[in-house]
């Protein structure tokens, strides 16, 4: 928090320098230019007057910038948004919204079909079947995501496709709700392929590693010899061990969903965080950058929540906590 | 065939470098050769300011600069469109939004992608090296000096710190010498030297410490710490390449940090240890070599990750400078105009190979250099 705060500070310009001079005197009241004090944080640490070199410790009181500023978020919510005079709340609903949504389906597209290929490349027995595959996987993850985007949206989008605004009528809930889900279906299927498609040779290559590593274990040969069918025992065990590694990358999930995908929704024309994101840092809005910053940090303790609740309910029996290890 | 299967790769490396270190030559509105008519005196590369001054013998592959304008015929020319300023030059791709040649934008693009990645492969492995092998062997109970001098140094260094950020460079570097100066001459007083002596050690974290700052900026997503980064620091190379370097050296400094613990249990170490190398200096050499084969193989990752993201960072503007051409300007271009598909599929399938090549010449490296993975599958790489 504190980080967020004196770095977004650091930033040259004020918001009302960059808005234009009339919004100078029609501001009444700024929670950002206080010009009385240098006072920022509680603690300051300034040079003495005549004494250049001793650093001056003052105890700024209660008065700052940083205080005012923190009572105000616990007390009333983040506040404005300087940019577009609606609470910040408001601002960020939408668009966290869709990019839930579109990091959720991308990511579940994504593990789905690596696991998947993973027990399939596992399974199979032809080497050179493999080999391709795995070149091709290869392929897949030198295709920069933007440039998938772009060419879907060449090859694809004129005619069937539009990738304009995914939602087909704002706070149109009553009536056809069916037809509103189908039409942004309809939109953000392209963006998620773009954002998936990427990503699976990295998973698909973690999940394998894990199967083989697995598989020369004794339980599995267990069941094998319990007459469970080779391809039962990858699917139920193995699969349920590999489940260790994949949840340590949960916490790596939650950066796709708040700012990683910015080029494609750049490209796709989507209203999201990435490009909410990108105004935010050009206008120094700061109730939003601060808020943006706050909600993809409960994200990223969400993803830890979550990979360790996974990790302590799949492991066999192990104590091992992904937050207390380094 | 076989034999090119397995070498495409490097001869895909080897002609973006080529192609990036002589795109002058390629790519230049002067002619390679030319002869001036009434003297015959022979030019290199020296444009004329009407042609029929000189003799053209022979001329660049791509006819046209990068930052040329040709202003005769419409913006974004279908490619194949002849100049109409120079009658007998084509644009062999087309032109963009203000009238460059695209193919001498790709030529040059070329060159400045492998500076780019030159110099922030050079930044990210000079980083992650010092600050992975600090971390590996000094670990957290290695340095462990006597007390008072582990908080008289503690005191040296924020004093200096607030030297340098109140009262500029030089004065802060003066003072924090004086400083030096006096709490080393103080140190040598007897009665000090004597309580020196007689305190107990304190074992500095390095590791622990090194750790969490790492962690807090793997906490960030990467693209919220590149947009940061930009929002901060002026235009310029400087950013982009302080972006990139900062988006790749952690996983770099967690290799080489794991590699040096294990270099520190093995018996070369404790040879090393015996023959008299005993400090970080001495057998910080032994270590590089040691680490070199997974060094050098991650910064070839991490070279392809830096040419995706610069390019993308070009795409969405915020790179180096706006008339700076790069291939990730051309992709741009290509959501301007979405049905000229040339201006998206050429750059980013010249991204795809140059990517997908140093990848592999990445898993080249690995296997080449760690004889025990001679018999690699591509999924042995961890």
């Amino acid at each position: 928090m504190i980080f967020s705060f004196w770095l977004a500070r650091k930033a040259p310009g004020d918001p009302y320098q960059i808005r234009g001079h009339e919004s100078l005197r029609s501001s009444n009241s700024s929670p950002v230019s206080n010009k009385k004090a240098e006072a920022i944080f509680y603690i300051g640490v300034n040079s003495w007057e005549g004494i250049p070199w001793l650093p001056k410790i003052t105890f700024n009181g209660t008065n700052n910038e940083f205080h005012n500023w923190s009572k105000e978020i616990f007390l009333n919510g983040f506040g404005k948004s300087i940019r577009y005079r609606i609470s910040v709340l408001k601002v960020l609903w939408t668009p966290l919204g869709l990019s839930v949504i579109l990091g959720f389906l991308s990511i579940s597209l994504m593990l789905v079909s690596s696991i998947y290929l993973a027990q399939y490349l596992a399974l199979s027995r032809s080497k050179r079947k493999n080999e391709i595959i795995w070149i091709a996987l290869d392929m897949v993850y030198a295709v920069p995501p933007y440039w998938l985007g772009l060419i879907f949206i060449i090859f694809l989008a004129s005619p069937y496709f539009i990738p304009l605004f995914p939602y087909g009528g704002i706070g149109e809930f009553k009536g056809n709700i069916i037809e509103n889900v189908i039409e942004f279906l309809h939109h953000i299927v392209l963006p998620v392929l773009a954002l998936a498609i990427p990503s699976i040779a990295y998973y698909t290559r973690l999940i394998f590693l894990n199967l083989e590593q697995e598989s020369r274990k004794t339980y599995a040969l267990n069941a094998v010899a319990k007459g469970m069918g080779r391809e039962k025992v990858v699917k139920t065990e193995l699969l349920r061990n590999s489940v260790i590694s994949l949840a340590s990358h949960v916490p790596l999930f939650n950066s796709s969903i708040v700012g990683g995908s910015l080029i494609i929704e750049k490209i796709f024309n989507l209203p999201g965080m990435g490009k909410l994101m990108v105004e935010a840092f050009n206008f120094r809005d700061y109730p939003l950058i601060f808020g943006i910053a706050f909600i993809s940090g409960l994200f990223t303790l969400l993803g830890y929540l979550i990979s360790d609740i996974l990790i302590q309910k799949y492991s066999p029996g192990s104590k091992n906590s992904l937050m207390g290890s380094s | 065939m076989k034999k090119l299967g397995k070498n495409i790769s490097l001869i895909l490396i080897g002609a973006w470098i080529l192609i990036g270190l002589g795109a002058g030559l390629i790519s230049n509105s002067a002619p390679l050769l030319s002869k001036d008519v009434k003297t015959g005196e022979w030019f290199f590369l020296k444009e004329a300011g009407n042609f029929k001054d000189r003799d053209l013998i022979l001329g660049t592959p791509v006819p046209f600069g990068p930052k040329e304008l040709d202003l005769s015929i419409p913006k974004f020319s279908k490619p194949g469109t002849e100049s109409l300023k120079y009658p007998g030059k084509v644009h062999y791709l087309g032109t963009d939004a203000v009238g460059r040649d695209i193919l001498a934008a790709l030529v040059h693009g070329a060159r400045f992608s492998l500076l780019i990645v030159f110099f922030s492969a050079l930044g990210i492995g000079i980083i992650g090296l010092l600050i992975g092998s600090i971390m590996g062997y000094f670990g957290d109970h290695f340095l462990r000096p006597k007390a008072p001098l582990f908080w008289a140094s503690v005191f040296w260094i924020s004093m200096t710190i607030f030297w340098l950020s109140k009262l500029g460079l030089f004065t802060g570097i003066l003072l924090s010498g004086f400083l030096a100066i006096f709490l080393w001459s103080l140190a040598r007083i007897r009665s000090f030297k004597a309580y020196i002596l007689r305190s107990s050690r304190v074992s500095v974290p390095i590791d622990f410490a090194l750790n969490r700052f790492m962690e807090t900026f793997e906490a960030i997503p990467q693209l919220f710490l590149l947009l940061v980064i930009i929002s901060i620091m002026p235009p310029g190379p400087t950013r982009l390449l302080t972006a990139l370097i900062l988006a790749g050296w952690l996983t770099l400094a967690k290799i080489v940090r794991s590699k040096t613990l294990s270099f520190r249990s093995s018996a070369l170490h404790e040879n090393l240890e015996a023959l008299g190398a005993s400090n970080f200096k001495k057998v910080f050499n032994h270590n590089f070599f040691f680490v070199l084969p997974d060094l050098l193989a991650y910064v070839a990752y991490a070279a392809g990750n830096v040419v995706m993201l610069e390019s993308g960072l070009t795409f969405l503007g915020l790179g180096v400078s706006p008339e700076q051409v790069s291939w990730g300007k051309i992709l741009s271009y290509s959501m301007l105009k979405p049905d000229y598909w040339w201006l998206a599929v050429v750059p980013g399938i010249l991204i795809f190979a140059v990517v997908f090549s140093l990848i592999r010449v990445g898993n080249r490296i690995y296997q080449k250099l760690l004889p025990e993975h001679r018999n690699w599958r591509y999924y042995d790489l961890a």
